[in-house]
């Protein structure tokens, strides 16, 4: 079959690779329909995540139809549309059974890496590294899928795929930040990050209440799609973040604080100007800008929100702050299994359009194009879906 | 590949020899107190399969989202664990408490040894050691209930001989790596197997 592989730093191809076997009884093997490039996609593309070799199938939010399920798969069957969460549950650990499944113990194959860089491994995750399972990933004509009675969610088929896709991950993503910034009325949310996580995070910190949302971000289309969305926008480029935010409020700071950006910050603030030449000389992977303003920015007792992705250290982490004003810090990745029915909902009620996120639909095979049109953030480029189905026009 | 091939046969069969001896040195120590064993259960005892002080000691354990009695019971199956436990080819059991042990390495190594349960409490403890063959070895697994419905704690203990030095770090290194990681990824598998049915597998790493 057709894949998206590695090729080192800043280069994928459309390679062909084996297909996918069932390799347990309790596996399904999907063709893939739709898939989409994630800004986490990424990180990896730029080189900032450890244990990313050349020739890795890359992916995690992915959709289609069911071709092939092993003999103790119960729910899944052939013919079924399903999407399929990025992060891999085994539906039966203790932290699966509460909900958390970016915390399952079973799913990652490679779980001493996990616990060598994390303590305690997490979930595996399609298409994200060895650390994270090796499993190879959702840009691709097929994808094996494991526990598939767990991982695979069947969707009406009413909804097409741009409308559904983003329940793998983004979508649940925003909105798990919104949640876990724990919004109450009244309150004033700042959001850094107008990507696609940050999009869905604006709506959905409307949906649970929120009176206001302002929207950080340097690329005018992005600011405008923000405030398209009802959101107050602040150009990081033009205007002083911290003290706009004081000012807007009226001296009480933002309630809440939510970082859709994470690793790879861009700024010319000169801990951010220190990060970035740590992450060239690979002593580190992230870049904390915003995560170190999330803290200094927010208001007294605030909640900050970490969606965006960090690998490993950072350092000049404000933690005085953090004592001082009695700040919550709350993170993780997504628990997309326990938000995707209540998302569909909403999807199906009209509360949300996802496909509005998407600024491109190509077909599988212009994916080199359409990594370095999403790295340089040319053509507007906001999200782009990849048909493995599609030809490439001539 | 083949060229590696000989080469540890020959080392297998030289380790086997020392296997043997450390066992048959451990037998006959008598009443000489400097070449004191020690069994599963930590005292002194002339008949233990790994001569005091000498064996790699592995300890790990994981918490399990089962009962004891069901843990215990998958374990005490011992023909089942060469399922999860990946440099086992094979356990025969013999009777209620002997059987035999085959482990494979790469290159073809292999090693084979006799074990007995020494010690079996249903739902709580099984404990066993070598009585012959060419890795000699002893200890116990334990199951107890976690605090506040955690499921169960299972604690493996177990010590092998030969020791340290380049010899036992080459006897090591037959199996393909740490011992101690070995042993980890093994329960993980125990673990992972009764928790969700299956253990994790993505096509593409070799599993450790």
């Amino acid at each position: 079959m057709r894949a998206v592989t590695f090729h080192g730093n800043g280069k994928v191809a459309v390679d062909r690779v084996p297909d996918p076997q069932i390799l347990t009884p309790l596996d399904a093997i999907v063709r893939v329909t739709s898939t989409a490039i994630c800004g986490s996609d990424l990180h990896m593309y730029n080189g900032y995540i450890p244990t990313v070799q050349k020739g890795d199938v890359f992916g995690h939010e992915f959709m289609g139809e069911v071709v092939e399920v092993g003999r103790d798969v119960k729910k899944v069957r052939v013919g079924d549309r399903v999407i399929v969460p990025f992060t891999i549950a085994c539906g039966s650990c203790i932290h699966c059974r509460a909900g958390k499944t970016s915390l399952c113990d079973n799913s990652n194959p490679n779980a001493w890496m996990g616990d060598l860089l994390l303590g305690y491994t997490c979930s595996g995750l399609y298409g994200y590294s060895h650390a994270f399972g090796g499993y190879p990933g959702g840009q691709a004509e097929y994808v094996r899928i494991a526990w598939a009675d767990v991982n695979a969610f069947p969707v009406p088929a009413g909804l097409p795929d741009e409308q559904v896709l983003f329940l793998t991950d983004i979508f649940p993503t925003g909105y798990q930040a919104a949640e876990q910034a724990d919004i109450e009325p009244g309150d004033t949310v700042a959001i850094w990050g107008c990507g696609p996580v940050g999009w869905f995070a604006i709506q959905s910190a409307f949906l649970l209440g929120a009176e206001r949302v302002i929207a950080i971000d340097r690329i005018p289309y992005r600011l405008q799609r923000a405030r398209d969305l009802g959101a107050d926008t602040i150009d990081l480029d033009r205007e002083d973040v911290v003290e706009t935010l004081k000012t807007t409020t009226a001296g009480r700071g933002p309630d809440k604080a939510i970082d859709c950006v994470g690793m790879e910050a861009h700024s010319f603030a000169p801990d951010s100007i220190a990060d970035k030449a740590k992450q060239m000389m690979k002593v580190s992977f992230d870049r904390a800008h915003v995560v170190r303003q999330a803290v200094y920015a927010v208001g007294k007792g605030g909640v900050v929100s970490v969606p965006g992705v960090y690998a490993g250290f950072i350092d000049k982490f404000p933690m005085g702050i953090v004592v001082n004003k009695a700040l919550t810090i709350r993170s993780g990745q997504t628990h997309v299994h326990r938000y995707v029915p209540k998302l569909l909902e909403m999807i199906e009620q009209g509360k949300i359009d996802p496909s509005k996120v998407i600024s491109h639909v190509l077909p599988l095979d212009a994916a080199p194009e359409a990594y370095r049109m999403f790295v340089d953030k040319v053509d507007n480029c906001e999200k782009v879906v990849l048909k493995p189905g599609a030809q490439r026009a001539a | 590949m083949n060229a590696t091939r000989p080469l540890s046969l020959l080392t297998g069969v030289a380790l086997l020899g020392v296997g043997v001896s450390l066992i048959a040195r451990s037998l006959s120590a008598g009443d000489d107190d400097d070449a004191g064993i020690v069994s599963p259960l930590g005292e002194r005892n002339r008949d233990a399969s790994v001569p005091y002080g000498n064996g790699t000691r592995i300890e790990k354990a994981f918490t399990i989202e089962r009962s004891a009695d069901d843990l215990y019971a998958y374990w005490r199956d011992l023909s089942r664990l060469p399922t999860i436990m990946s440099h086992l080819e094979s356990v025969d059991v013999l009777d209620d408490s002997r059987s035999r042990w085959t482990a494979k390495g790469p290159g073809g190594f292999r090693a084979v040894w006799e074990a007995e349960i020494v010690d079996d409490t249903p739902g709580e403890r099984i404990a066993w050691r070598s009585t012959q063959g060419s890795a000699p070895n002893a200890g116990s697994v334990r199951f107890a209930e976690a605090p506040g419905d955690r499921g169960t704690e299972l604690r493996l203990e177990m010590e092998w001989a030969p020791p340290g030095g380049p010899l036992g770090k080459s006897f090591a290194s037959l199996f393909g790596g740490d011992p101690a990681l070995m042993v980890e990824s093994d329960l993980r598998r125990f673990k992972s197997t009764m928790e969700a049915g299956y253990y994790a597998v993505n096509g593409t790493d070799v599993k450790s």
